[in-house]
């Protein structure tokens, strides 16, 4: 592998790092349509590298945000439990159902979701009298003190986790993109809490999808090489970025990338890639 | 040579993320958190099978 093509394939990986670790999105949005467009790689190969990058993205971001305390790994544990239930049915369904009806209706989800977080404000819920219940708190470096909130609609948000680990799995992307919301929106977890917490699942995703291709022998090793460790390092600035963004800031600028990621799979759902 | 340890530093950093789980697990279960241990441990159940039932299809 030539030096350039090394050093493009580190930036690739650096794009989607820092995005993945501001937005707590995998990047996967990003990485497959460069590399299919761009690179000339079959959608299986930039699929296999894509999911590479993914894990490389979130060990870098989960271990500055865990370490920070602002991963909620209590939820992120809970929520990833449905989450995977849900891609377990979605690889049953892709087998009969065809996803293109559902890519669309999922980008529209995602522009809805895009709208509401720009038009409502933010709605963390303080917390009171926390025996048992899903009590955390963040220090967060923007507003220089510790921020309390409560998850609200724990039952409820576990299930549309679950319907996002269908849309997921089915469509190949998505994750973060669709948990996000339902952490910020409706569960009302803070934006940073929330991206944080995507951070630590989306790896644990990934490393399903990964694993397998790597058994198979299907991971391009230098090609998925030099796109983590673009991850990785693009990972540690998108963690430093988000050190000095306040949530509203945040929460506009997600609400662009969803409508950036709607707009991509529509795009492939007509068939460009 | 290169590839083979190319080969075992991606294979380290893919497993990093349910690593991570089971060792969450371990420290939750010192701290005698067990509702959240357990958690832990279904996930990594569950992560397992789908694994499983995705090599299926």
């Amino acid at each position: 592998m030539g030096p350039e093509l090394l050093f493009s394939l580190i930036l690739v990986g650096v794009l989607a790092g820092v995005m993945g670790a501001l937005f707590g999105i995998g990047g996967g949005m990003l990485i497959v349509p460069i590399l299919v467009i761009f690179y000339g790689l079959a959608a299986k190969d930039a699929a296999a590298i894509s999911l590479v990058g993914i894990v490389a993205t979130s060990v870098g971001a989960s271990a500055v945000y865990v370490d920070k305390g602002i991963s909620n790994i209590r939820l992120g544990l809970y929520l990833e439990i449905t989450t995977v239930i849900g891609a377990i049915a979605g690889v049953i369904f892709a087998t009969f159902i065809s996803n293109t009806a559902l890519t669309l209706i999922f980008s529209l989800v995602l522009v809805y979701s895009g709208i509401r977080m720009i038009l409502n404000p933010e709605l963390a819920v303080e917390p009171k009298d926390c025996n048992g219940k899903y009590c955390f708190t963040y220090y967060d470096e923007v507003r220089k003190k510790n921020v309390g909130y409560e998850v609200q609609n724990v039952k409820s948000g576990a299930a549309m986790c679950t319907v996002a680990g269908v849309v997921a799995s089915m469509t190949g992307v998505g994750g973060g993109a669709i948990k996000v919301p339902i952490m910020n929106l409706h569960m009302h977890v803070p934006i940073k809490a929330a991206a944080a917490t995507s951070n630590y699942m989306i790896g644990i995703t990934a490393f399903a999808g990964a694993i397998l291709y790597f058994v198979m022998g299907d991971v391009p090793l230098a090609f998925a090489g030099a796109v983590a460790v673009g991850g990785f390092l693009g990972s540690m600035v998108g963690t430093k970025i988000t050190s000095f963004v306040d949530g509203k800031s945040l929460r506009r600028y997600f609400s662009v990338l969803l409508f950036f990621i709607a707009a991509v799979m529509a795009i492939d759902a007509g068939g460009l890639f | 040579m290169g590839e083979a340890v190319l080969w075992l530093g991606i294979l380290v950093l893919v497993v990093s993320p349910i690593l991570g789980v089971a060792v969450s697990m371990l420290s939750l279960f010192r701290e005698r958190d067990l509702k959240w241990a357990g958690v832990a441990l279904l996930l990594i159940i569950m992560t397992a099978v789908a694994t499983v039932i995705s090599s299926l299809f």
